[in-house]
């Protein structure tokens, strides 16, 4: 018992350490690194295996402030040209710009959720070294690091007794998981898979759905900065889903061997799913079930 | 969501989604665990986060030459190679020069080299999906509401596209290159219900191999779709359409029901099933076998004559004879083309309706 409260005593006070000039320098440098390791510098101009085309009428697009949904239907929403690395003179520099927010912003949550989780600064650097080997190998991970973080950050992490109050890394994530909608469909699908388990959890503590609230401002204000009328929403939506549900025939195709893939990665899921669930249980008690439910979407 | 983005279309390219985020999220998790006290829940843990890292991540991104287990540690190490690699490209995007402009300019005049076109003085659209071809050419760009015929794979979609045709803001010229793509469709399932409209309000203009330019007409022909047959048919045997032609060369419009079954529509639910099989004989002799997801037969598309390059579609336009007599389509054959599980996906029966394209003019 003395150990364990020494123990706790001593992890408080490493971590009280960690908030001076290091903490401001070791984010900075790892957002720097970060940066550095994942956006186009050297973008993309070289042909795919399968076609890339449309990604560069993306980016024709999004510089003549194209309706999404209604002059183009794609699987994209119209931040859609920032997914990729491609170059495309007009939006190539703010692309850099959005990707760099993305990066910059998702890494300072990286390193925020670090210090408070772990014990020392050697640690918390290899574990983010370990993050963005994956974080910054494909688009996809790129923007779904996002909901991923948000769930640990809201239903691990934040403070269950005033939980009310939002951390800074939750308005972080809020934001951009909202922005993160405007990219993919698929993502928007994500983010609000996530952002309507976070709003129940809200309501049935009696709390006002701030969360959600935030979520739609953000997302709203996105749409409608990126230039599209708050009236096309419904017609981008539902030709989005249209989209959406053709793809499991149409698209579909497989070679050989196509089993053992997908066997190891739902394995490895389950067993990480047992794990959230025992932690989330821990935390949350009877009401777990919204955490696994928020996690579990985002996987399958 | 990930699990269907990665595994419905199971490329190399597509399969590594599942792997990366599932072991982002593996992870992520890990200081958690690390805070708990229980061992077995460690452990548990270990074996997760390690299943994913050593064993899921290889599965689904082999590296020729890197044994399976040392891919995450080459990940790892690329990251710090890739980091430092990335510098002076960084410094250099910072200064204002990036490499991006002149590799661009190069690409775009390559594609531009491949695809001989005349320069268009109007607003231009591209059939089937090659959309590098109108941005190299810096073609005033005017796309149909699905840029890619390929993507039009629900009745929806198909009908959205087919009605843009008849707006004024349609573009001038479509560029209709060979109907091929790396989605494998029957040639005029590229936006199958758009072909009438097609040919009905814009004729040709220019022929090269690398596509038909046909420029929208001041007053459409007017062509009706005129009902011929309604055949009921089983899967995998051929039908013979000959017949319906009454032995003159006609276009023969076709609409195929299909039906899907009810395990096949739970599977399509949440794992993927595979787009039908549609294979023609042709009067020529040739026999051609492709895909055919079950929204666009539904939605209707020219089954005969057989039409894929721009030569054939610029014949169809002008209703050769020599084409009719080489390409006219004598049998078809729809058959369910696999599945990943022990039933079957289509139901046995379906019902062909077929049409013929008349001018009534």
């Amino acid at each position: 018992m003395i150990q364990a409260a020494d123990s706790a005593d001593s992890l408080k006070q490493a971590a009280s350490k960690r908030n001076g000039w290091l903490f401001w320098l070791i984010l900075g440098a790892v957002i720097a690194l970060t940066v550095v390791r994942t956006l186009p510098w050297i973008p993309r101009v070289i042909p795919v295996s399968e076609d890339d085309s449309w990604d560069l009428a993306l980016n024709l697009f999004a510089k003549r402030g194209a309706l999404s949904g209604i002059d183009y239907i794609f699987t994209f929403g119209p931040l859609g040209f920032i997914y990729n690395k491609t170059y495309f003179p007009d939006t190539y520099s703010l692309k850099l710009l959005l990707q760099g927010l993305f990066c910059a912003l998702t890494t300072a949550v990286m390193v925020l959720q670090s210090r408070r989780l772990l014990p020392n600064w050697p640690l918390s650097m290899a574990w983010i070294f370990c993050l963005v080997s994956l974080y910054g190998f494909f688009g996809d991970v790129f923007f779904l690091a996002i909901p991923v973080l948000l769930v640990n950050q809201y239903f691990l992490l934040d403070d269950r007794e005033i939980q009310y109050k939002l951390s800074i890394e939750t308005i972080i994530l809020l934001s951009l998981l909202a922005l993160t909608a405007l990219v993919k469909f698929t993502f928007f699908v994500a983010a609000v898979w996530v952002i309507a388990f976070i709003a129940l959890d809200e309501v049935l503590k009696k709390k006002l759905p701030t969360r959600l609230f935030l979520f739609a401002a953000v997302f709203l204000a996105g749409w409608m900065l990126s230039g599209q009328p708050l009236t096309n929403l419904p017609t981008y939506i539902s030709t989005s889903l249209a989209v959406a549900s053709g793809h499991s025939e149409a698209m579909s195709w497989s070679e050989a061997n196509w089993q053992w893939p997908i066997i190891a990665t739902m394995v490895s899921t389950g067993l990480l799913l047992l794990g959230f669930t025992y932690l989330a249980q821990k935390r949350m008690a009877k009401a777990f079930p919204i955490a696994l439910l928020a996690e579990s979407g985002l996987f399958f | 969501m990930t699990f269907k983005a990665a595994y419905v279309r199971q490329t190399l390219d597509h399969q590594v989604i599942a792997p990366s985020v599932f072991g982002f999220a593996a992870l992520a998790l890990a200081p958690f665990f690390i805070e708990t006290k229980s061992k077995s829940l460690k452990a548990m843990a270990l074996v997760s986060v390690a299943s994913m890292l050593f064993i899921a991540i290889p599965a689904n991104m082999p590296m020729p030459g890197i044994p399976p287990l040392l891919i995450y540690p080459t990940m790892l190490f690329g990251n710090a190679y890739d980091s430092a690699i990335r510098l002076p490209q960084c410094l250099l995007v910072l200064q204002g020069k990036s490499s991006g402009p002149e590799a661009y300019q190069k690409r775009m005049e390559k594609i531009k080299n491949e695809n001989h076109l005349p320069a268009l003085n109007g607003s231009v659209d591209l059939l089937p999906a090659d959309l590098n071809v109108v941005i190299a050419n810096n073609y005033n760009y005017q796309p149909r509401p699905v840029i890619q015929s390929y993507l039009a794979y629900k009745e929806s979609l198909l009908e959205t596209n087919k009605n843009y045709w008849a707006r004024e803001k349609a573009a001038d010229y479509v560029v209709l290159q060979e109907m091929k793509d790396c989605y494998g469709y029957y040639p005029t399932l590229h936006d199958g219900p758009s072909w009438p409209e097609l040919l009905s309000r814009y004729q040709p203009d220019n022929c090269q191999s690398s596509g038909l330019v046909v420029k929208k007409r001041t007053e459409p022909r007017q062509l009706k779709l005129e009902p011929l047959e309604t055949i009921e048919a089983i899967l995998g045997q051929p039908i013979d359409i000959g017949s319906s032609r009454a032995g003159k060369d006609k276009i023969i419009f076709a609409k195929i029901n299909l039906k899907v079954t009810a395990l096949g529509s739970l599977q399509k639910l949440f794992f993927r099933i595979y787009p039908a099989d549609i294979s023609v004989q042709l009067k020529n002799g040739k026999q051609e076998s492709y895909v055919a997801p079950s929204d666009n037969l539904r939605a209707g598309f020219i089954l005969s004559p057989f039409v894929a390059t721009p030569e054939e579609i610029k014949a169809l336009y002008s209703g050769t004879d020599s084409l009719h007599q080489s390409n006219d389509v004598v049998t078809v054959k729809i058959a369910e083309r696999k599945n990943d599980f022990p039933w079957h996906i289509l139901s046995d029966h379906c019902t062909i309706e077929l049409f013929s394209l008349e001018d009534q003019n």
